[in-house]
């Protein structure tokens, strides 16, 4: 039995030589069964809160993705009525899996690499600049979706400030919002503008760890500007990276008020992405069952995804421990 | 490690900030005020009710309120107010939760799911209790009886005309649109051409129809069909020859007779209202609702309502004003108390007077009134209630609209033809109203 | 990228070199200035529609809806947007400050445990506790409504704050990162002092990610005030309504008054610039990173 580093440095400093091996085998898990309660107390609120608020709603959910629920009348019991439904029947529910996917495909890389970008510039020596500049990246986050949407949708129209811009550089812009062609694109980059501020600053707060001693010593060595990025601060920021990717892929997958406000799922389908449809089908047609499984079924999907990035992330995550 | 004063600020700061949490936190076990009414004790004399934020929801939780309070003596307490498109969320979780309120305002799409699942109350026998005639109300007063009873209430309609610019009409010497809900001059081809006289390429555009989806039933039924789908509910008639023949003719206004602006200058939020204001308009559809609108806004020229054109037939389709007692509201009869006051001739007068909307009671809709000015003939409103014809129920109406309103679409893209439209989804739109 | 012994080059072009040296750092500077002024106008223009917007009347808006600049720059519209929706000011400010203070001691003290303390079934939880951000929060709205329906809690704040507080997911996950982004040997040099369990949290490693909760403190605050769903479903007093809501004043069925609408955002948005502000002045290097190495 091999004691690890910390459970030794549980033991008292003046602890007695190799022949009390017994004793210190029981501390040893005496110090287990301590860390072991101290571990749950900590996580206990957080555990406790996700059985009770979490816990109820998904049994049912998961129950109610079995039958025909419409939320107020009593449901009746469809067995895998609704995943068949889902799978091979409905007509818009497998458009509505690629809009999503199309729709994350888009907006990732947009909203990492941007956001990379910006927090690498907003990181300079001047306070003052980097607060304003900080700021101007960050407003869009936090701006109201109902306004957005209204905005934007001012931007888009054919006779809109987008394209007199485009215009004025000699190209014909489409009629954004109303062409199944390029509605899509037109959410994916309201969708990044508005989300970048949120990667920006995890990123931010990620470049803090990074000793300057770090940089100032690839300095000396006579590391470029673009080495020292690569070669310092991009592995210094993975555990950021990595976090950034798992939570924007899980929110990309989950998209919906943009589209409630701005689009509205059209023109025709083109941006009705997969919650929407699922709101359209729980509120709209008061399916309720259908809704639960499609839910389920997207849990699934994005389960899969995260726990690949998991297992993942030991080959390009690097910790500082 | 940090030590001395810097320790000693750090720890005030978080033990006030903790402190300061922790006493916000408790007083945010306190109910709302609206709760605290009808807890204690389960009072009978106060209603709460639901709605969305419009003209005729604030008269009714506002001044019709108020005036039924001094005549009952009971009062209205209205929940907190929220856009129309949450509303839609709102509505079904409150009837979820087995508390609703007493009175509810409900999106007409959503009656014949309501009515048919039996979630509000019956009013028939109300009506009769309270000695009700029929006819003192519009027509449109029995399209909430369906088969499963009269499970809700039209309190007032929106009427749709066609609001046009007066001064534009006279600047080109157009003749003006008749006062009244006649054929006169007013046929589809007189509003063509009115339209064509009245567009100047794309500064000004002649008409805006399209941009009111109402327009679907209007001119499918103008032309002599059956609008949009068969009276019992289950065939897409609007797929029907007559039908495809409106639309197309609603299409090529854009495309091509050009008096029409694009698709895409429409769809923004308000953008035709707008158009309209800036004297770049001369006629658009749309419902008396946005009366209140104009006469707010409009500064530079004269305008006034005119009756849809005509071809076979000269009908409007109205929208309504529906409330409902939810079946597990705690106090139905002080609700149909309210809800009588507000479709009799005192609390009908209120909304006429305000010229939002035309009361579902005859009497008190005789003194509808401009909000100012303009429009002059707001009477159109009245009269245009008697030649309403709205879309026939079905139980699948959302999910059919979400299956042939973007085939629509491409119709007015110039994308595709109606008939290619409507006629490539009518079977899936079909299957849909049957399933439902 | 070790430094190799070199024959120094003679004098002059020594000088020559660092000259041409000074220049193109210049030359970057500046490029780099311009290219974030471009990138600010470009993030800031839809924001400054809306600001001009909001300074317009709606007769204005109608007939120059696309410009920068109001005809007549209307102010009252803010008097009027602010008389709406102060009432909702007060609910909205005291649910935030519930929100991020709950919110940072439950994730910070989860975080710490799930990224330093070995315990059984450490890894179990964490899956769980991301497992919970997958799912669709939509379908479980109605069955939480009705659960809060029978234990009293519709109509009060409580559903507003304690599910968020009780449940801090990316809170956790991104604290987590952070903890475990700071060298183990803080942790030795604390327990060789006699530190606890909890001290080391407390003392030690805490003030070292100080960049990492001031992150979660803003995004805590945004979620909170930006709700609407959770107002939405569970509020029916006005009297506890909080500032989305208020903005569906200005939103009627037909028509909006778009420019008090846009008005009432601008204002909804100062306290979270504000929030902002203050909290990026602790995006900057912590002790351990300028210290240990």
């Amino acid at each position: 039995m091999v004691t690890t580093m910390s459970e030794m440095s549980e033991l008292p400093v003046n602890a007695p030589g190799p022949s009390t091996a017994p004793v210190r085998r029981a501390s040893a898990r005496r110090a287990r069964r301590r860390m072991t309660l101290y571990g749950w107390l900590f996580i206990g609120p957080l555990i406790l809160g996700i059985l009770a608020f979490q816990g109820i709603p998904v049994v049912v959910s998961i129950y109610t993705s079995f039958t025909n629920w419409d939320g107020i009348t009593t449901p009746k019991f469809l067995g895998l009525g609704n995943y068949v439904r889902m799978f091979t029947k409905d007509p818009q529910y497998w458009g509505t899996l690629l809009n999503t996917i199309e729709f994350t495909v888009g907006v990732i890389p947009l909203t990492i690499i941007g956001a990379l970008l910006l927090a690498v510039l907003c990181n300079g020596r001047g306070k003052v600049s980097n607060a304003v500049f900080r700021t101007a990246y960050f407003t869009p986050y936090v701006t109201s979706i109902v306004a957005i949407g209204l905005v934007w949708s001012q931007l888009f129209t054919p006779s809109g400030v987008l394209n007199q811009l485009l215009a004025k550089i000699g190209i014909s812009g489409p009629s954004w919002l109303t062409d199944v062609h390029w509605a899509m694109p037109a959410v994916i980059l309201v969708s990044a503008w508005q989300a970048i501020g949120y990667p920006m600053v995890i990123f931010l707060a990620g470049l803090q760890n990074i000793p300057e001693s770090l940089h100032e010593a690839a300095k000396v060595d006579g590391a470029s500007s673009w080495n020292r990025f690569l070669r310092i601060t991009l592995p210094l920021l993975t555990p950021q990276i990595f976090f950034v990717l798992i939570t924007q892929i899980i929110s990309s997958f989950q998209v919906f008020a943009l589209i409630f406000v701005m689009t509205k799922g059209g023109p025709g389908t083109a941006t009705t992405v997969y919650i929407y449809y699922l709101y359209q089908n729980g509120f709209t047609f008061g399916d309720l069952g259908f809704a639960s499984a499609m839910a389920w079924v997207l849990f699934f999907i994005i389960g899969l995804v995260t726990f690949a990035q998991l297992r993942l992330q030991r080959r390009w995550v690097f910790y500082n421990d | 490690m940090t030590r001395g004063s810097s320790t000693m600020s750090r720890r005030t700061l978080l033990t006030t900030s903790g402190l300061g949490a922790a006493a916000l936190a408790l007083s945010s076990c306190a109910k709302g005020t609206g709760s605290a009414g009808a807890a204690a004790g389960g009072s009978s004399n106060i209603v709460t009710s639901a709605s969305w934020e419009d003209g005729v929801g604030d008269l009714l939780k506002g001044a019709i309120a108020d005036a039924w309070s001094k005549k009952s003596g009971k009062k209205l307490q209205a929940q907190a107010s929220v856009s129309f498109d949450d509303y839609q969320t709102r509505f079904r979780t409150l009837l979820a939760g087995g508390s609703p309120p007493d009175v509810m305002r409900l999106n007409d799409d959503f009656l014949g799911e309501i009515s048919g699942k039996k979630l509000s109350k019956d009013l028939a026998p109300y009506f009769q209790k309270s000695g009700l005639n029929k006819d003192d109300f519009f027509p449109i007063f029995t399209w909430s009886d369906l088969p499963s009873g009269q499970r809700g209430l039209v309190v007032a309609q929106q009427v749709r005309v066609i609001y046009y610019n007066k001064t534009m009409f006279q600047k080109e010497g157009v003749p003006l649109p008749p006062t009244d809900w006649v054929a006169d001059h007013w046929t589809w081809d007189d509003f063509l051409s009115a339209a064509k006289a009245l567009t100047k390429g794309t500064d000004q555009y002649g008409a805006a129809v399209y941009s009111d989806t109402g327009y679907e039933e209007i001119w499918s039924r103008n032309n002599g069909g059956e609008g949009t789908y068969s009276p019992d509910g289950k065939k897409f008639t609007l797929a029907d020859p007559k039908g495809v023949e409106a639309i197309q003719w609603v299409a090529d206004l854009t495309n091509k007779h050009h008096v029409q602006p694009k698709w895409g200058d429409v769809t923004p939020d308000q953008a035709v209202e707008r158009m309209f204001v800036a004297g770049k308009l001369a006629m658009m559809l749309a419902t008396s609702s946005d009366i209140a609108y104009y006469t707010e806004n409009v500064k530079d020229f004269e305008w006034d309502l005119a009756p849809i054109p005509a071809k076979v037939h000269q009908y409007q389709q109205g929208s309504v004003v529906l409330y409902i007692i939810p079946e597990k509201g705690k106090n139905p009869d002080a609700a149909w108390d309210y809800l009588n006051f507000a479709i009799g001739p005192e609390g009908g007068k209120f909304i006429a007077e305000a010229g939002v909307s035309v009361p579902v009671n005859k009497q008190a809709a005789q003194s509808l009134k401009s909000p100012g000015k303009y429009p002059a003939h707001i009477d159109l409103l009245s009269s245009g209630a008697d030649h309403n014809k709205i879309v026939n129920f079905t139980t699948a109406g959302s999910a059919a609209v979400s299956l042939f309103r973007p085939q629509l679409q491409r119709v007015y893209t110039g994308d595709l033809t109606a008939a290619k439209a409507l006629g490539g989804i009518r079977a899936q739109v079909e299957q849909a109203l049957a399933a439902g | 990228m070790s430094s190799e012994a070199q024959l120094a080059p003679p004098k002059a072009i020594q000088t020559a070199t660092a000259a041409d040296a000074h220049a193109a750092r210049f030359i970057a500077y500046g490029a780099r200035w311009i290219f974030m002024l471009v990138l600010a106008i470009a993030f800031a223009t839809p924001l400054l529609w809306m600001l001009a917007t909001s300074l317009k009347s709606e007769t204005d808006l109608s007939a120059h809806t696309l410009s920068l600049i109001p005809q007549h720059f209307l102010w009252s519209n803010y008097a009027q947007a602010f008389r709406a929706i102060s009432p909702f000011l007060w609910n909205s400010v005291q649910l935030a400050v519930i929100n991020v203070v709950g919110v940072l001691v439950i994730s910070s003290i989860a975080a710490y445990a799930f990224a330093r303390l070995e315990f059984a079934g450490r890894d179990v939880a964490f899956f769980l506790v991301l497992a919970t951000a997958i799912i669709p929060g939509i379908v479980l709205l109605i069955p939480q409504y009705i659960i809060f329906q029978r234990i009293g809690w519709v109509d009060t704040q409580l559903p507003l704050w304690v599910p968020r507080v009780m449940t801090p997911v990316f809170g956790t996950f991104l604290l987590r990162q952070a903890f475990m982004g700071l060298p183990r040997e803080l942790d030795d040099a604390a327990k060789i002092d006699g530190v606890s369990i909890f001290g080391i949290y407390w003392r030690i490693l805490l003030p070292q990610i100080r960049p990492a909760i001031a992150a979660v403190a803003v995004f805590t605050f945004i979620e909170s005030w930006n709700d609407l769903f959770g107002p939405l479903i569970f509020i029916n007093s006005t009297n506890l309504a909080t500032l989305p809501l208020a903005l569906a004043q200005f939103s009627g069925q037909y028509f909006s008054t778009t420019t008090l609408l846009m008005a009432a955002s601008a204002i909804s948005i100062l306290p979270v610039i504000v929030v902002f502000l203050l909290a990026q002045r602790y995006f900057v290097q912590g002790i351990a990173a300028s210290g240990l190495r």
